[in-house]
């Protein structure tokens, strides 16, 4: 891949869904995957319309060295899901995995994918902001149960 | 009918025989691709008709031992002045005596040795040589621009899309 195209993709998100995937996200998922670092993002839509598929798309986006990505839904097994996504996506772009497992997947730069229950109690002690640069990504699904 | 050669069947034939080519010992390549040394000497003596990995590495040795002893190119250089100068003398010299044709003879064999000698060692061929050093002083992490690129219009989705859309274009003008 060439320096420019590396380049392209890592400005935008929607652009390597769209060229390395071969996926057209939707209007909603394009405005999510562009969405501010930080952002607090309530995507309120209907069932099966793609938002693990966007949060994964998001996430292996951004597996940045030594950076920490992490699902947290109410049931551990709905991050479970997610992170299979991720892990889906990133086997696809020939990413090399050193650990995975169902709760988790670390890269060989060092990037890290958690599966994690929506609990307060049980995701205390991780430190999500410990690296500044390589941007976190801290996505909830609190309910999963799409509203229309 | 004879059987056919072990090591001509070998998937790494082509390997094998540049190996055996360069002179590597034998029992080393039957090891390494798990051959039969017997069947291998049979190969490279029947087959390739080599000789022995010692003839080999002697001849090999005898070729480096007689490109040392040619001439340097210095040597060359002093001589072909030294030349010049005897051609001088023995002109003037010839002009005054009246043997100017036989002396230019004299002189013309011994630059053609000079030349024979030059072609040997290969210095006619080298012509000049340039050295190019190219530095870079780009030394630019992608990273570091991606992220500057995020930072400056994180809030501005659309800039940041057109900005990705226009460098892939550029790669797609320089691709083609």
């Amino acid at each position: 891949m060439s320096k420019l195209r590396e380049l392209a993709y890592q400005i935008d998100p929607v652009l390597w869904v769209r060229e390395v995937l071969g996926v057209e996200p939707t209007a909603w998922q394009q405005e999510f995957l562009r969405a501010p670092r930080g952002a607090s993002i309530l995507a309120l839509t209907a069932r099966q319309v793609g938002k693990t598929m966007a949060a994964s798309w998001a996430i292996a986006h951004a597996v940045h060295p030594e950076g920490l990505s992490v699902v947290a839904c109410p049931a551990q097994t709905q991050s479970a899901e997610a992170v299979r996504r991720v892990r889906e996506i990133l086997v696809r772009v020939g990413a090399e995995l050193t650990v995975d497992n169902v709760y988790g997947l670390e890269l060989k730069n060092g990037s890290r994918v958690k599966a994690l229950p929506g609990s307060d109690d049980s995701i205390r002690g991780l430190t999500v902001d410990a690296t500044p640069r390589p941007p976190t990504r801290h996505f909830i699904e609190p309910a999963n149960v799409s509203m229309i | 009918m004879a059987r056919k050669c072990s090591t001509c069947q070998h998937v790494k034939r082509a390997e094998i025989d540049r190996r055996l080519a360069a002179g590597e010992p034998g029992g080393q390549i039957a090891h390494d691709y798990e051959l039969n040394p017997s069947s291998l000497h049979r190969h490279r003596s029947n087959c390739l008709g080599l000789s022995s990995s010692n003839a080999i590495m002697k001849e090999v040795s005898r070729g480096t031992a007689a490109v040392a002893c040619l001439p340097t190119k210095d040597d060359l250089n002093t001589a072909y002045f030294g030349l010049r100068t005897q051609i001088d003398q023995i002109v003037s010299q010839a002009r005054e005596e009246g043997s100017l044709q036989i002396a230019l003879s004299g002189l013309n064999a011994v630059r053609h040795t000079l030349d024979s000698l030059s072609r040997l060692a290969g210095f006619d061929r080298q012509g000049t040589q340039v050295n190019v050093a190219v530095q870079t002083n780009v030394n630019l992490d992608l990273n570091q621009i991606a992220e500057r690129v995020i930072l400056k219009f994180d809030r501005e989705p659309e800039i940041k899309a057109r900005i990705a859309q226009a460098l892939l274009e550029v790669d797609h003008e320089q691709a083609a």
